[in-house]
């Protein structure tokens, strides 16, 4: 099974999270999203 | 389906801000790109793994572009794995957040002299309660005049150049009817990237992989708004039509289309 760990050693330039954003605003009539993200090690 | 993608240029996502916000706290949403461009600068690796995480959930498809090899530098033509995952369940707070990405360029930009480290680990929380504040004021003031208290014939920062080159900077502070901090500042405070889905998609509502977001960034940053539009650096002719400009106007290989979007690598 490979896990989170499975990617130590590999040269991550980048990763492509695609969702469906009107999804995500949920019941927010404005439409409206803000957007960060962090990465952390433990 | 309107769809959102994001491309995270980090080694571990531990985790992803999403909020929905009130339209109060829309800020400034000075200009947007007409341009194509650019990853100039950056090195994108092909996308070689993808998987599903969840076929039942918002969250959607994540893919990952990377190559085989360490920080040696080697590649290698291994094919990475491709999953399913097993995601560590660790509680998020018992991470420490070693980096963070929202608005593009803040910490490089308008942190210059401040701890990128400790800025790293912040929040939006904590840029809202002003935290860094005086970091963007003393870095607007960096690059327009030379460092607080080190300003000398040879540390004038760069007003005297646009000034030279025809640009009419803004006014940063500590000058009386300073200007560049509220260009700039929204932008800023706080550090995240707006996408308000009623407008169209191209930044700085949210970001494209095509937009040239660094050149309106300078833009924004170093010039007076009043007197150019903030498509100045990637038109400099201002015909309306994307170049001549600073830096490419167009990314050097083509970005596929679909998923994940990212462009091959330059071998």
């Amino acid at each position: 099974m490979l896990t989170t760990r499975s990617f130590a050693g590999t040269n991550a330039m980048a990763i492509v999270v695609e969702l469906d954003a009107s999804t995500t605003v949920g019941a927010n009539a404005d439409d409206f999203l803000q957007i960060w993200a962090t990465s952390g090690t433990l | 389906m309107k769809t959102n993608y994001l491309v995270l240029p980090i080694l571990a996502l531990a985790g992803l801000g999403l909020a929905g916000c009130p339209s109060d706290d829309t800020g400034n949403q000075t200009g947007s790109s007409t341009g194509d461009d650019t990853t100039n600068g950056t090195t994108v690796t092909p996308p070689t793994t993808m998987t599903t995480m969840d076929p039942d959930s918002t969250v959607g498809t994540v893919g990952m572009t990377s190559t085989a090899g360490t920080d040696t530098g080697e590649t290698s033509t291994t094919d990475p794995p491709t999953g399913p995952f097993e995601f560590d369940e660790t509680p998020f707070e018992d991470y420490v957040a070693v980096d963070r990405k929202g608005f593009p360029a803040i910490n490089t930009g308008l942190n210059l002299l401040g701890d990128k480290d400790v800025y790293n680990a912040a929040t939006p929380v904590d840029d809202a309660a002003l935290t860094f504040n005086m970091n963007i004021r003393q870095s607007l003031e960096t690059l327009h005049l030379g460092a607080p208290g080190e300003q000398t014939a040879d540390n004038t920062g760069l007003d005297d150049d646009l000034i030279g080159a025809g640009f009419t900077p803004c006014i940063t502070p500590p000058l009386p009817a300073n200007n560049c901090d509220d260009q700039s500042g929204s932008y800023a405070i706080p550090d995240v990237l707006t996408l308000d889905l009623d407008d169209p998609a191209a930044f700085p509502n949210g970001r494209t992989l095509e937009n040239p977001v660094m050149d309106i960034i300078f833009a924004v940053l170093l010039l007076d708004l009043e007197a150019h539009d903030v498509t100045t650096f990637l038109d400099l002719d201002q015909d309306g039509t994307p170049g001549p400009s600073i830096n490419p106007i167009a990314n050097d290989v083509e970005f596929p289309g679909d998923f994940p979007y990212l462009a091959p690598a330059n071998e």
